[in-house]
């Protein structure tokens, strides 16, 4: 069984953690190759170009790729390409003889799915799919030119103005959103801190944005945004209508409230009934241990 | 003039909620409101709102899929799209997204879009497949998660969403743009734009021939958790509450 | 008396006479041709409500004598009342003067006693108004020199009439048999002889011309509304105050709303001469209380003054259009999606001017024609037609408040009498599904037959209508009175009033006509009828706020307080003083429940002060405020959560608070 793995490299060059998940998974499954298509701002149609040739020769029966955008989009290209099913965000893969099976989520997230298709094929992983030993080694990468993408130039970028970087709140994973229970704009300190832990988007309350302690763009709700993150964490927020229509389709919900009656624990996957700024730093300070120990 | 071409998907609305059916590995269509797919509807809002600024623009929009997909093309043309082709027939509803692409190109080869545009995935499948299949076979370009584009000397500057900001890209000729959502809301339509949409012919296009080879066969379908029920922790410490929490996420829920 | 119009003075009086009348008779077949540009609504039906209307309104001033108008609400029917007189008087000078003829009952000494106190009970009104504007500056009333015009021209005609009164009775002109008119001698002129003759003929002459200046200046002005509010009342809407107009066929219609002044009917033109801009209407609105750029009276006055400034050129061509209303050009959308449809101003008018109808018909110009609605306003549209709700939550969950209450759906127990329409905020909102809990418990505590429609329940649609989409209500609206009628339904409990408004007042319009209860009301006849038995309770002190959609729009003000008195331990406060028809709204109504509210104070936090400020006149505070309104509560609650007052003053509904009583516990959560 012959496996690539397309690696991907994080701004500062090093590894992506989940080319890394992949190559020991790949590792384990069979005959694994990490490559990776070298150069800047390379277009996924390049990408895609330069790995599909390679394959053409090498003929490997299971392609892996991070869930990443950037990698789902070289994923999707490649596939077409080689005219091979794509499975895309699986959070777990089995080969099975002749085929492999995938779990992954279906209606917007709301399903989960059991999927299977013929190899060769190409896959998409989530992150955090496969646990990574400590200490494990990056696994030795190839580089594949890239080859031209007619007809698509890269012209430059354009960096967003303010947010200081952090995820759009439409799109993000994680978000952490905080309610009238912060007592001020001033309890977003401890907020961004965790929100820096999580690399989370930052989201509030019709309440808070009324009052002006955040910006509107960040109102999540009826009359903000309807987001859908893996996981939504709502900080002495009650669970009035008006936010919880923007929120309830989010996978997992945690709610931090003082007040045990509070309808958004009727919601809440996980909730603590307690003091929001007890709860802010220690539990920052757990997702640091609970990340570096994964 | 520039025309733009809008592939949409008629899923169930993001409103309904998603029952599996008795054979574990469908889900329940019956009672389902069926909407165009929210990604695809902001494709719509992103080429409409390039006609507004460019009256000459011509916006059509296709479809792929059984007779109640149009339903979904009438709301395109509610919105204030031109016109609509169904690409239909015994099959249409059952194909995979490499046949979807092939169904799509051959119209594509046809009303001859300067550019086209979908969005980035359907919200049933939730692959973001069909949008690179198509461009591949029509040995266009294609640019994922766009928020933008805007015409420009030698072809379409186009907007491509990535971490800290956007990468813009230049597409000299056709390209398929798969669209991200964007901070505004796709538009209500106007009545009078719903009686027009009402009256307007659909023509259809065969199904029949597209070749449709490789498929993902679902083995089993898992429904959502129903919400409530979860675990509260009260009456002890926050602080040891937190770090349990922390384990959790990672260990149970998995979302860290 | 006699008229001092002999020889040359006939003519003179003629000539001013014809002037007179005709700057009246040419300005006012001018503004009746404007009006004519409206769209021609049928507004015959009911005569006799329309007659019993014009002697309550207009004859007996009924709107103006209202709290807390009571003094120049009695002011201005005296001048009301003594107009009408004395303008029969005005008939019988003009009629001897000119023709030398009497009219009938002139010379009974009834007849000139009546003219005589009225003239002396208008003056002193006359001085009333004009110290009041002078001194006590209303705070919103248009403080314009027409009106100092209007009172300068009646105290004129006043004190003219009583001085050649005087003078006539001290020149012995008094006709036979005939006792002396009280007021116009108090003051026993001592006229050189042969002098009163020549007094009286002055003052008769005064008077007259006055009369006839007045009639030419009247329809310049705002107080045009003497002439136009008879046929204003008489045309008056006789619909369910609740009901919004009804677009027959719209599937066949092509354009939408108002966006022109031919847009308008007539009646709304109408309303625009009837202004007499007194401010009440503002005075009471919600949204100009908290900074809102909406003012009702604004609205009426500048499509008026739209009409008087553009009205020829429309006349002279069919095709012109005119400048849009201001309210809807882009820039300035805010006054209209502003309005929270409370009928704060349509109770207030004293002139039954209707203003909800012109903010809901501009309203669906912007929706359904423009499709120029609020984002969030889209949003909730949107969600309506996909998930059968405002708020987007999935319509599968509908009935899921309701699981192990052993409450049955329709599907289960077809042969219910009652149909428990739940609504939308009661189905999803975990806050209200605690209410609808509430009233499932009374429901089945009083062993009525009863059921819910769970999943095949959806919106009824007034969000949608309010926020002027006619079509997507009359969606909604065909698809409940479709459901209704599969299960036969014919009675109707709705816990909330914007349910109960549109189902009791709008639904007959698309021929769905059913009995329909508030869940308050009937809990009342329970109550009443001892089929609950309400225990023992906490004592506790409970303002009532009115909901809109009960007290205003359908006059449902004692059942909610006839509910809290029978419970054991409450003491019911009133939020004085906006309370009853002078409630001030919570903010959400209009759609407003589901908009943005970014400008000035919000609504609800406004309410939350009231109800602090009248807690603090009687010098105790309440510990729950009650209402009957899921959307009420819902405001009520943010409302406190931002004054941080949660914990002292709790929004509830007064169901819960029944239902808390029935098991003795007393106690909600």
């Amino acid at each position: 069984m012959k496996i690539w793995v397309i690696a991907e490299r994080s701004t500062d060059g090093t590894l992506r953690r989940v080319s890394k998940e992949l190559a020991a998974k790949a590792a384990a499954l069979g005959d694994a190759t990490v490559l990776e298509v070298a150069g800047e701002r390379v277009s996924a149609v390049a990408a895609a170009t330069a790995l599909a040739a390679r394959a053409k020769t090498d003929a490997p029966d299971l392609i892996l790729l991070g869930a990443t955008p950037s990698g789902r989009d070289v994923a999707a290209r490649l596939a077409a390409k080689l005219g091979r099913a794509y499975l895309s965000e699986c959070t777990d893969l089995a080969i099975d003889g002749a085929a492999v099976e995938a779990t992954r989520g279906m209606y917007a997230g709301k399903v989960r799915a059991r999927v299977r298709a013929a190899l060769p094929a190409v896959v998409s992983v989530r992150p955090n799919a496969f646990p990574l030993s400590d200490g494990a080694a990056d696994p030795q990468v190839t580089g594949v030119a890239a080859q031209d993408a007619p007809g698509l130039t890269f012209v430059r970028f354009e960096p967003t103005a303010s947010g200081g970087g952090r995820v759009p709140l439409s799109e993000a994973r994680v978000i952490v959103s905080g309610g009238r229970g912060l007592k001020g704009p001033e309890g977003w300190t401890q907020v961004e801190a965790l929100a820096d832990v999580l690399g989370a988007a930052l989201g509030a309350s019709r309440a808070v944005t009324d009052a002006g302690w955040r910006p509107n763009e960040e109102q999540v709700g009826q009359t903000g945004k309807t987001v859908s993150p893996d996981l939504y964490i709502a900080l002495g927020i009650s669970g009035a209508i008006q936010h919880l229509a923007g929120m309830t389709s989010s996978k997992v919900i945690v709610a931090v409230n003082k007040d045990p009656d509070a309808d958004i624990f009727k919601v809440a996957d996980y909730g603590i009934v307690g003091d929001v700024f007890e709860f802010l730093p220690a539990f920052a300070d757990a997702v640091k241990n609970a990340k570096a120990g994964a | 003039m520039t025309r733009l071409l809008i592939c949409i998907k008629q899923v169930p609305d993001s409103t309904t909620r998603v029952k599996v059916a008795p054979d574990g590995a469908s889900v329940v269509t019956d009672g389902v409101t069926w909407s165009i797919s929210p990604y695809d509807e902001y494709a719509i809002e992103l080429a409409l709102e390039h006609k507004d600024t460019a009256a000459d623009t011509v916006v059509s929009v296709i479809s792929v899929g059984g007779p109640r997909t149009k339903d979904a093309l009438r709301q395109a043309l509610a919105m204030g799209c031109d016109d609509a082709t169904l690409v239909t027939g015994e099959g249409a509803d059952a194909l995979g997204p490499l046949g979807i692409a092939n169904a799509l190109k051959s119209a594509v080869d046809e009303l001859k879009p300067d550019l086209v545009l979908c969005g980035k995935q359907a919200s049933d499948d939730d692959q973001g497949f069909v949008g690179p299949a198509l461009a591949e076979a029509l040995g266009w370009p294609h640019v994922a998660v766009v928020t933008k584009f805007a015409p420009v000397a030698g072809g379409t500057e186009v907007w491509k969403e990535t971490e800290g900001g956007h990468e813009v890209w230049n597409a000299s000729g056709g390209a398929v743009l798969t669209v991200q959502k964007s901070a505004k809301d796709p538009r209500y339509p106007s009545l009078p734009g719903i009686m027009k949409a009402k009256k307007k012919e659909i023509p259809e296009r065969p199904v029949a021939g597209v070749a449709d080879a490789v498929k993902l066969e679902i083995v089993k379908l898992e429904p959502p958790p129903a919400r409530g029920g979860g675990k509260i922790f009260k009456d002890g410490d926050t602080k040891a509450f937190a770090a349990e929490l922390a384990t959790l996420l990672r260990d149970e829920a998995k979302v860290l | 008396m006699i008229p001092p119009t002999q020889g040359l003075g006939a003519v003179v009086l003629a000539a001013v006479a014809i002037l007179g009348f005709g700057a009246f008779g040419y300005r006012a077949w001018k503004l009746y041709r404007y009006l004519r540009l409206g769209w021609n609504e049928d507004r015959r039906a009911h005569l006799g409500r329309r007659l019993k209307d014009e002697l309550v309104i207009y004859v007996l001033q009924r709107k103006l004598l209202k709290r807390p108008y009571y003094i120049r609400g009695i002011a201005h029917a005296f001048i009301f009342w003594g107009f009408i007189v004395i303008t029969l008087g005005t008939v019988d000078l003009l009629a001897s003067g000119l023709f030398g003829l009497r009219m009938p009952g002139a010379e009974s000494g009834a007849f000139v006693w009546a003219v005589d106190v009225f003239a002396a009970l208008v003056l002193a009104s006359i001085v009333l108004a004009l110290v009041r504007r002078a001194f006590f500056k209303p705070p919103r009333m248009h403080i314009a020199l027409d009106g100092y015009i209007i009172l300068g021209l009646i105290a004129t005609l006043m004190v003219s009439l009583l001085l050649f009164e005087n003078a006539g009775v001290a020149a012995g002109y008094l006709a036979v048999r005939q006792s002396t008119p009280p007021f116009a001698q108090l003051l026993p002129i001592p006229y050189p002889a042969g002098a009163a003759g020549s007094v009286f003929a002055a003052a008769w002459w005064v008077h007259v011309v006055t009369v006839l200046a007045f009639a030419a200046y009247l329809p310049q002005s705002k107080h045009l509304h003497i002439v136009t509010t008879l046929p204003n009342v008489f045309f008056r809407s006789q619909r369910p105050r609740g009901a919004l107009r009804f677009v027959e066929q719209i599937e066949e219609q092509e354009a939408f709303g108002a966006a022109s002044l031919r847009d308008f009917s007539w009646k709304q033109h109408l309303d625009g001469y009837t202004c007499t801009e007194c401010g009440r209407c503002s005075d009471n609105c919600p949204a100009l209380a908290t900074g809102k750029p909406l003012d009702p009276q604004k609205i009426v006055l500048d499509l008026r003054d739209l009409l008087l400034k553009e009205g020829d050129a429309l006349l002279k061509d069919p095709l012109a259009t005119g400048t849009p209303p201001a309210h809807q050009l882009p820039t300035k959308p805010d006054e209209l999606w502003a309005c929270t449809t409370c009928a704060a101003c349509v109770e207030q008018c004293p002139v039954t001017i209707e203003h909800i109808d012109k903010i809901v018909d501009m309203r669906r110009y912007l929706t359904m024609q423009e499709a120029a609605a609020p984002p969030e306003a889209q949003r909730a549209m949107t969600n309506i037609e996909r998930a059968g709700n405002p708020w987007g939550e999935p319509a599968g969950t509908r009935g899921d408040w309701s699981e192990g209450l052993g409450v049955p759906t329709f599907a289960e127990m077809p042969d219910a009498e009652y149909l428990y329409f739940v609504g939308c905020a009661a189905s999803f909102d975990r806050r209200n599904q605690r209410v609808a809990q509430a009233l499932a418990k009374i429901l089945t505590s009083a062993g009525l037959s009863f059921a819910i429609l769970a999943t095949e329940e959806t919106c009824n649609g007034d969000p949608a209508r309010r926020m002027g989409n006619e079509y997507l209500w009359q969606l909604q609206a065909q698809q409940n009175i479709e459901t209704f009628g599969r299960y036969k339904i014919r009675k109707i409990i709705a816990s909330c009033p914007h349910c109960f408004n549109t189902f009791a007042n709008e639904y007959p319009q698309l021929g769905g006509t059913y009995e329909v209860v508030h869940a308050l009301q009937l809990v009342q006849d329970l109550i009443a009828d001892k089929r609950i038995v309400l225990g023992p309770g906490v004592t506790e002190s409970v303002a009532y706020h009115d909901p809109c959609y009960l007290g205003r729009h359908n006059g449902i003000y004692d059942d909610p307080r006839a509910v809290l008195d029978a419970m054991d331990g409450v003491s019911r406060m009133e939020i004085e003083p906006h309370h009853r028809e002078r409630g001030f709204c919570c903010g959400a109504g209009g759609g407003r429940m589901w908009m943005e509210e970014k400008i000035g104070q919000r609504v609800n936090h406004r309410r939350v002060e009231q109800i602090l400020a009248a807690g603090d006149a009687i010098g105790a505070q309440p510990s729950k405020v009650a209402s009957g309104c899921p959307f009420c509560l819902i405001m009520l609650d943010e409302g406190v959560g931002a004054k941080g007052i949660q914990d002292t003053l709790k929004p509830v509904d007064v169901l819960e608070l029944v239902a808390a009583r029935l098991n003795g516990e007393g106690v909600i959560r």
